[in-house]
């Protein structure tokens, strides 16, 4: 028979927001570390008529319990911190949860939202035993901080009911668990309504009672259903279940405690979105190239802001560095409720080549360099150099992302040494073209010229311009141009 | 009494001005300029590491100046607000990898500043070319210290600025036009004393943006001619 694990987690939303505020509020205590003020009660209301879902400690003590209505609830205590249902966001947290556990678990199936079903059997021969597993999925899991209950069973279905109704069922001998199950009250089974309340009229209290009756007796009196469905708890038919794949891709959502106005206090949760993804690709032997960060605003549209990096790095602090310089030049339209992360470019890491007996100098790499001046000053404003093949000057240069393009010279020698001439007068270029062609104001000495470039008839970008290397009056060595209609231009700076 | 003063210095027991960057790193702390009468006035060249302050007009031979010792490097060479736009083509024709250039430009003088210091302690480049206005003083040593945290070195390439006192720099130079090239003027030496006045003769290099190369060799060809007396 194969053994499975069912954890039932039945306050994923509360935990959340419990996890949020204490590394809030380890941040602000001093080192003495005590915390004298009380948390104040808080309970997540969701379904039609708002009911009390999950509560903490401090409102169970208050006298409320699970589901008690919103208006009886607030009426307790003026303290209460209320926060709505949210199905989607407890869905997504047990998929993180469920990856992070594939990490020691193979097979997981996802019961959303509240549940993770383990197949324990196909484990066991990595594990020494049972007991070892469990311990070592316990203390993985508590990393986490989320409160669970759990249970082993033979059919998917017992361990799930035994999950949800005792706390920790560690056992695992058949005896004890069929006892267990036979203990549960008929109303924990997941029968429609109509059909729990025809086998109470039967005069069936627990499950144990149910199951003293053959299943043949059973078909003839109720209807199939219910069959099938004692003989999926009793493990007599396969219970199908898929199992979890884990996604190919990092993506994160993260509700706020508290609606932040200044973007500096973003630092703390983005910093633990960034952790998270430093672990996920730490574990995939990948790296980010490009994140995408996503800052959901009050009342406005959310915000997209794209990170890059040249050079893939899985490390937090080194994209908390470029959120950072991104941010800095961000202007919010409201307070940002929620951040979203999403790895949008993953790469293979690179093996870099260090020269090995090089001083160590600087902690960065050229696209390491880049990726921040990028951040902070836009990428507009970092640019590479390219030679492109064109004869008129001002297409000759192109703009391309740094460090792409490899720019050999085209001589291989350096400068050249013997003076050139007259023939050779065409290699003369300024290094400083100016970024729009300038009509020429001051007189001129022309020191050499003409040098005619006639050419792009065939693109609309049509030049006939006569060039002369020339002095000015300060000294300055320029470039400038005659063209067709005898009008002088500057278009360049010997530098 | 020069006997002593000999026994002593053999003994290491007498520190010299002239030896502050080290006896030792002497070599290894300057890169040649390319220009050999540039280098014999500097006593060996530009510093690796350290901030350059050159007072220039534009367009007067100020980057044909650096231009040589910039393309010995194998790192980046970070060009910040320059003046107008680099012109690759012409930076390939002289022989320079374009591929190892970044030109920066950014927003505003302290945006400079900033990715200035950036490039500097970032270890990724070798040298950071800054145009730039007045400075003052933190600012400069800012830029030093980060100069020697990446080991890099820093080109100030501006107007002379009167009023603005002595900056913490490794070296000061004052460029000027000249018939022959450029006419430099130490002003501020690290470890040597400034020198007067020398003229920098660029002819071997670029002999075409000489003047003298234009006043001596009178044999303009005859189109030339015929262009610049107009047609």
């Amino acid at each position: 028979m194969t053994l499975w694990l069912y954890l039932h987690f039945p306050a994923i939303q509360l935990d959340k927001l419990k996890i949020a505020e204490q590394t809030q509020k380890s941040d602000e205590t001093e080192p003495d570390g005590i915390t004298t003020e009380l948390s104040r009660p808080c309970i997540i209301v969701g379904g039609r008529d708002n009911r009390v879902m999950q509560l903490d400690q401090a409102a169970a003590q208050l006298g409320i319990s699970t589901g008690m209505g919103l208006a009886a609830a607030a009426a307790r205590s003026r303290e209460l911190v209320v926060h709505p249902y949210d199905e989607a966001d407890e869905s997504r947290t047990i998929r993180e949860i469920a990856q992070w556990l594939y990490l020691i678990t193979a097979d997981i199936a996802l019961f959303a939202p509240q549940g993770l079903l383990l197949k324990v059997s196909g484990m066991l021969a990595m594990y020494r035993d049972l007991s070892h597993y469990l311990s070592t999925l316990r203390s993985h899991l508590d990393t986490q901080s989320f409160t669970y209950r759990f249970a082993f069973g033979y059919s998917p279905e017992a361990a799930r009911l035994l999950a949800k109704q005792h706390g920790a069922l560690a056992h695992q001998n058949p005896e004890a668990l069929e006892k267990a199950l036979h203990g549960l009250p008929l109303v924990a089974l997941s029968l429609p309504a109509k059909q729990l309340e025809r086998l109470q009229r039967v005069g069936f209290k627990t499950v144990g009672e149910l199951f003293a009756l053959p299943l043949v007796e059973l078909g003839k009196r109720f209807d199939c259903e219910l069959v099938q469905y004692v003989s999926r708890l009793r493990g007599k038919v396969p219970h199908p279940v898929t199992f979890y794949q884990p996604e190919p891709e990092f993506e994160r959502y993260l509700p706020l405690l508290y609606d932040i106005e200044n973007l500096d206090w973003l630092n703390k949760p983005l910093l633990k979105l960034l952790v998270q993804q430093e672990q996920f690709l730490r574990l995939r032997n990948r790296h980010a190239r490009q994140l995408i960060l996503t800052l959901y605003q009050r009342d406005a549209e959310p915000l997209q802001l794209e990170v890059g990096r040249a050079e893939g790095t899985d490390r937090a602090d080194l994209w908390l560095n470029l959120c950072d310089l991104k941010l800095s030049s961000v202007t919010l339209n409201g307070p940002v409720q929620a951040i979203g992360l999403k790895v949008a470019q993953m790469c293979q890491p690179d093996e870099l080549m260090h020269d090995l007996f090089a001083e160590q100098r600087g902690t960065m790499t050229p696209a390491g360099l880049v990726a921040v001046l990028q951040a902070k000053l836009g990428e507009r404003a970092v640019q590479g150099l390219t030679a492109c093949d064109d004869l008129r000057p001002e297409l000759a240069t192109g703009y391309c992302t740094p460090l792409s393009m490899p720019g050999t010279p085209l001589s291989g020698t350096s400068l050249p040494n013997a003076p050139s001439l007259y023939p050779e007068m065409g290699y003369l270029r300024p290094a400083f073209l100016l970024p729009s062609i300038e009509p020429l104001q001051h007189k001129i000495n022309v020191h050499l010229g003409p040098e005619r470039i006639c050419t792009g008839w065939w693109d609309a970008h049509e030049v006939e311009r006569d060039y002369f290397v020339a002095q000015d009056a300060q000294g300055r060595w320029l470039w400038v141009f005659r063209d067709r209609q005898q009008r002088w231009f500057c278009h360049g700076v010997f530098s | 009494m020069s006997n002593l003063i000999e026994r002593l210095q053999r003994q290491d027991l007498v520190w010299q001005g002239s030896g502050l960057i080290g006896r030792q790193q002497h070599s290894k702390a300057l890169t040649t300029t390319g220009y050999t009468e540039l280098d014999k006035h500097l006593q060996g060249g530009f510093p690796k590491v350290g901030v350059v302050d050159l007072h220039t007009e534009l367009g007067i031979g100020e980057l044909r100046l650096l231009l040589p010792s910039l393309m010995q490097q194998s790192g980046l060479t970070a060009i910040i607000n320059p003046p107008a736009r680099l012109n690759a083509d012409a930076l390939q024709r002289i022989g320079m990898d374009t591929g190892k250039l970044l030109e920066i430009t950014p927003g505003c003088p302290q945006e400079a500043l900033w990715a200035a210091e950036q490039c500097l302690k970032s270890g990724a480049c070798n040298s950071v070319l800054v145009w730039h206005g007045a400075l003052q003083v933190y600012q400069v040593k800012r830029l030093q210290l980060a100069a020697q945290t990446g080991e890099a070195c820093l080109y100030l390439l501006r107007r002379e600025h009167y009023g603005e006192g002595t900056l913490p720099v490794s070296l000061s130079l004052g460029l000027n036009p000249h018939t022959k090239g450029l006419s430099i003027t130490v002003k501020k030496r690290k470890g040597g004393w400034a020198q007067s006045q020398f003229a920098l003769d660029m002819s071997l290099l670029w002999p075409e943006l000489t003047e003298q190369f234009h006043t001596q060799s009178k044999e303009v060809p005859d189109v030339a001619q015929q262009y610049s007396t107009g047609r």
